[in-house]
């Protein structure tokens, strides 16, 4: 799931920065349009429905996309 | 679509130079919108045409800075008109289109209401509320 997530974060936000560091503060490229280019990629990739009451949160880090993923596979 | 076209929405990095440069229309609004942190003017190209919006993002934290900066500027949207913000919000529920965000006043459109929605195409989509089509 990892090696997914990160192939759409390199993907989606093309940074210099590897996908794994990524957060909202170090990353020039996630700004609020691409951010929702990666919500629309984690459903469509993983299969999952994102709320949009959990737009704000999602755009953190690496780390948080991790556990939001794990957490709503299932 | 049960929409009626109100407006194509163009990003440019200098609205006089595309003024100067325009195959046609005339200026009919000319404001700086806070909220999108741009400058927005109106050409209007008579009855017959949409409106075009050019907007010209004035700083980094410009609504469509990131669009300017990766796209040098362009076609950015189009713009419906809705006769309220529910019947907006029910579209966007019904069609999967995310809320970039909205209902907010536009300065460029008579401080009407506007929300800007994302589709699954990845396409931005814009209403305005036109009071004067919910008392119609």
């Amino acid at each position: 799931m990892e090696t997914q997530l990160q192939s759409l974060i390199a993907d989606i936000l093309g940074d210099q920065i590897p996908p794994e560091q990524i957060s909202k503060e170090n990353s020039t490229e996630w700004d609020s349009l691409n951010h929702l280019n990666l919500i629309l990629a984690l459903e469509e990739e993983f299969g999952i429905e994102i709320p949009p009451e959990d737009f704000s949160q999602l755009h953190s880090n690496y780390e948080f996309l991790v556990k939001y993923i794990k957490q709503n596979m299932n | 679509m049960k929409f009626r076209l109100h407006h194509i929405g163009i990003v440019v990095a200098d609205v006089d130079r595309y003024l100067d440069k325009r195959v046609s229309g005339t200026v009919t609004i000319d404001v700086m919108d806070e909220t999108q942190d741009a400058r927005i003017v109106l050409l209007n190209h008579g009855d017959l045409q949409p409106i075009t919006e050019l907007i010209q993002p004035m700083s980094d934290r410009a609504t469509t800075a990131g669009f300017l900066k990766r796209k040098g500027g362009g076609y950015h949207h189009l713009c419906y008109e809705a006769a309220s913000v529910t019947e907006v919000e029910e579209y966007f529920q019904e069609s999967g289109i995310k809320t970039i965000y909205g209902p907010v006043s536009a300065s460029a459109l008579g401080n009407q209401l506007v929300l800007f929605g994302y589709t699954r195409n990845r396409e931005i989509i814009e209403f305005v509320v036109n009071h004067a089509k919910n008392s119609a």
